[in-house]
């Protein structure tokens, strides 16, 4: 039996019903508004509470310069130090303390520097009693102030300044065998290390998981509820049962990606709002942590484009692959009293692709990351992480995509033999191997 | 125009469910296609419709096999179905698009028939009706939200009773104007008022020169409607042909007899056989005219009143238990 332009007509008018009934549902308006408005105002929060100094983010994530007019340093070392850097502290001006009693202004900050008697450290910084100074410009100031005090004696103890930012280098690190080591000046295939890329690994398959089987049990429900309300007889009269199923796919996963792309523009507008709000660089924030999970990267617009189109073929393929076993799994029940079953049958595949992904992370061996990567199934759980990690190549990555469209090609073509019989199948849930014993029949008849 | 059928064949492992049914159509009319539950009908016509995958046989409108593309056919299911929790009107709008007719053409044929079936409340937002008496004295009872009346929103199909679903679905089936309109069992769970409605829009539709196939147990309304029969018993053909010609065949054999008094000596003395009798009203089974006329000449001459003598063909019912009681005797 073969596919034909005529088993899909009508996959449009589906399309648009589907769409049209998803967006107009009740519930789905209200879980996306609430994640709209979580992602919206994510970064105001984080914002405000690192302006509190209620969380630590490091860098320099304020565009704005502190409400601190004098800091006063009262240096009881014999250390000898510049003001700290960066531009939120360009207008403040930092000057020795007096030794007579002094009085804080609202906006003047003291801080005190002190040596142990067994060489040791310690600092200390406040406010007046009427200051109103934040406790996150406190907390920055106080982070400033040490890193620029272990400087300073590191230079008293004869450190040059270029031994120093040699200490404060970057360097990358690969294990392995002693065959594959890198010549000087070559770069390292394995530079972020296990640990790192396994954060990313993890990351990633997660949101293919949570992909997968959201929009696959929206799949499920949506081919159940059609077979329980007894519509399928009718709707077939007018759509062959190929487009019916298409229709659906494409429908869900528009509007799975939609929602994606929609929070996506909220975070993009959480931190326009941030910046507006409270001079707070979400931008840099977001480099900062890709920049720790990926270090190599250097995560410039093309690059983030070029990762983001990577990563949405993959989680299409993915998507596509589970939502057509879930349109098979979901007509194959006899009622809504077998979703359930349908899911599961589902959810465990998706997450054998999930723990085969994690456990590539774990180990280091190129090997592994390669064959996982052309491994159907597994490989939207892991291609595009091994690719940005540089464990595979473009050509590897190309050649995944390939091998998983052959899966989906392979898996519609099952699904035009056995779907329209099953689909109008009534009585108990039909089992995989009487599944395969239609498909088999289907095929002799053809 | 015309619809052939012929040589269905379905088989679920050892078991047939469609023996070599043939049939054809030549000319607009009702084709009944009758049979005890189980006997294979609604099989025989997921078959000719193409969800069903058949063993052997063909599907020929106008020569060509049967497909949707080949010919606009209007189905309604023995199993009815809506989607339960969305709105009627994108339904509709949804089915009629699914046969290729346009949004603005499917809201004035929905519109229509909406009228037709007195559905229109269902499917049109509408406003709250106002008191006779309110309307008089010009009272106005909107004084905050809770005495404040609510346009009332369109309705979805699980707020419907099952005959108004059913309209819904009979609606569905005509919205695409079809030339071929099959009706499974279109008159199960109606009322009497419905079932006149239903009656009324079929009789519009033959009018129409349409094709119709019917499904039913409702031997009187087959009757009413059908030229042409198929009755089908456990998967095979019993009886076939036009429905005038079966009556014909069988001779006006059924006589239904209202006296004044007891006749039970003169039944016996002609020797016709007693199906029925309600004080004096007799329906009686007799071998042919002659016998009914000889009946009738001895109650005459023997001064009996005859209120009633009604001499008849067998009904459908009739021939339908007496096929289906043999078959199943033969077997």
């Amino acid at each position: 039996m073969k596919l034909s332009k005529r088993d899909f007509t009508g996959t449009g008018e589906v399309f648009d019903f589907t769409l049209r009934q998803y967006a107009k549902s009740k519930a789905n308006i209200i879980s996306g508004c609430v994640m709209l408005i979580l992602v919206l105002i994510s970064m105001p929060v984080v914002a405000l509470l690192a302006k509190n100094g209620t969380i630590s983010l490091g860098g320099d994530l304020f565009t704005s310069t502190s409400n601190a007019e004098t800091v006063y340093i009262q240096n009881e070392t014999f250390l000898s130090f510049d003001a700290p850097k960066g531009s939120y502290w360009s207008k403040t001006d930092f000057r020795p303390a007096s030794s007579d009693a002094m009085e804080l202004g609202e906006k003047d900050a003291l801080a005190v520097i002190t040596e142990d008697p067994d060489g040791s450290y310690a600092l200390q910084v406040g406010g007046g009693t009427e200051s109103e100074l934040s406790a996150g410009d406190l907390q920055d100031l106080s982070d400033r102030l040490q890193k620029t005090v272990t400087e300073s004696a590191a230079l008293a103890a004869g450190v040059t300044r270029e031994q120093l930012a040699m200490a404060d280098a970057d360097y990358s690190v690969k294990s392995g065998e002693a065959a594959s080591y890198a010549a000087p000046g070559e770069p390292l295939v394995d530079e972020e290390g296990p640990g790192g890329r396994f954060a990313l690994q993890y990351g990633y398959a997660i949101v293919v998981m949570m992909l997968c089987m959201i929009s696959t049990a929206y799949i499920i429900r949506a081919v159940i509820e059609e077979k329980s309300s007894k519509l399928v007889e009718l709707l077939m009269i007018s759509v062959k049962p190929m487009a019916l199923l298409t229709g659906k796919i494409l429908a869900v996963m528009t509007y799975i990606f939609g929602l994606m792309i929609a929070m996506l523009g909220a975070f993009v507008l959480s931190g326009f709002a941030a910046s507006l709000l409270f001079d707070f660089s979400a931008a840099s924030l977001l480099q900062g942590q890709l920049q720790a999970v990926a270090p190599q990267m250097h995560f410039d617009v093309l690059e983030i484009i070029g990762v983001l189109a990577i990563a949405l073929v993959s989680l299409a393929l993915g998507y596509l692959t589970f939502s057509i076993i879930g349109g098979i799994s979901g007509a194959c029940c006899s009622g809504t009293e077998d979703m359930e079953s349908a899911n599961g049958s589902v959810v465990m595949l998706v997450m054998l692709g999930y723990i085969a992904s994690c456990f590539g992370g774990i180990f280091n061996s190129t090997a592994l990351a390669t064959v996982l990567s052309l491994f159907p199934v597994v490989s939207v759980f892991c291609a595009p992480v091994e690719y940005v990690t540089g464990r595979i190549g473009l050509p590897v990555l190309a050649l995944s995509w390939v091998i998983q469209v052959a899966v989906i090609c392979l898996l519609m073509v099952f699904a035009s033999r056995v779907y329209a019989d099953i689909v109008i199948h009534r009585g108990s849930r039909i089992k995989l191997r009487q599944l395969l014993g239609m498909a088999g029949t289907k095929r002799r008849a053809a | 125009m015309s619809l052939i059928v012929k040589d269905l064949c379905k088989s679920y492992g050892d078991k047939v469910v469609v023996d070599h049914l043939s049939f054809a159509m030549e000319e607009p009319g009702v084709y009944a296609l009758l049979g005890t539950n189980g006997a294979g009908k609604t099989t025989s016509i997921r078959m000719m419709l193409g969800m069903l995958s058949r063993d052997s046989g063909e599907v020929l409108w106008d020569g060509r096999p049967l497909d949707t593309n080949t010919c606009n056919v209007g189905y309604l299911a023995e199993e009815r179905g809506l989607y339960p929790k969305y709105e009627l009107m994108d339904q509709l709008i949804y089915f009629a698009a699914l046969r290729g007719v346009s949004r603005a053409e499917a809201r004035k044929r929905i519109k229509y028939w909406a009228e037709r079936l007195e559905v229109e409340e269902y499917l049109y937002p509408q406003m709250p009706k106002v008191q006779p008496e309110e309307a008089l004295l010009g009272k106005k009872k909107s004084l905050g939200l809770r005495g404040r009346g609510k346009v009332q929103k369109p309705k979805k199909a699980d707020q419907l009773s099952k005959g108004n679903q059913q309209k819904i679905q009979l609606m569905t089936a005509l919205l695409s104007e079809p030339q071929l309109l099959i009706l499974d069992e279109p008159l199960s769970g109606l009322d009497p008022v419905n079932t006149d409605l239903f009656n009324s829009i079929i009789r519009e539709e033959i009018d129409k020169g349409k094709y119709l196939i019917m499904s039913s147990h409702q031997m009187a309304t087959v009757e009413e409607f059908c030229t042409d029969i198929t009755i089908l018993n456990r998967s095979k053909t019993v009886l076939q042909g036009h429905l005038n010609d079966i009556k014909k065949s069988y001779g006006r054999v059924n006589l239904s007899l209202k006296t004044e008094q007891d006749i039970s000596t003169y039944l016996e003395t002609e020797g016709v056989h007693l199906v029925t009798r309600k004080e004096n009203e007799y329906r009686l089974k007799v071998t042919g005219e002659e016998q009914a006329n000889r009946l009738l000449s001895l109650l005459i001459e023997n001064h009996v009143t005859v209120i009633t003598f009604d001499l008849r063909e067998p009904s459908l019912h009739e021939i339908f238990v007496e096929k289906v009681g043999q078959a199943n005797e033969a077997e």
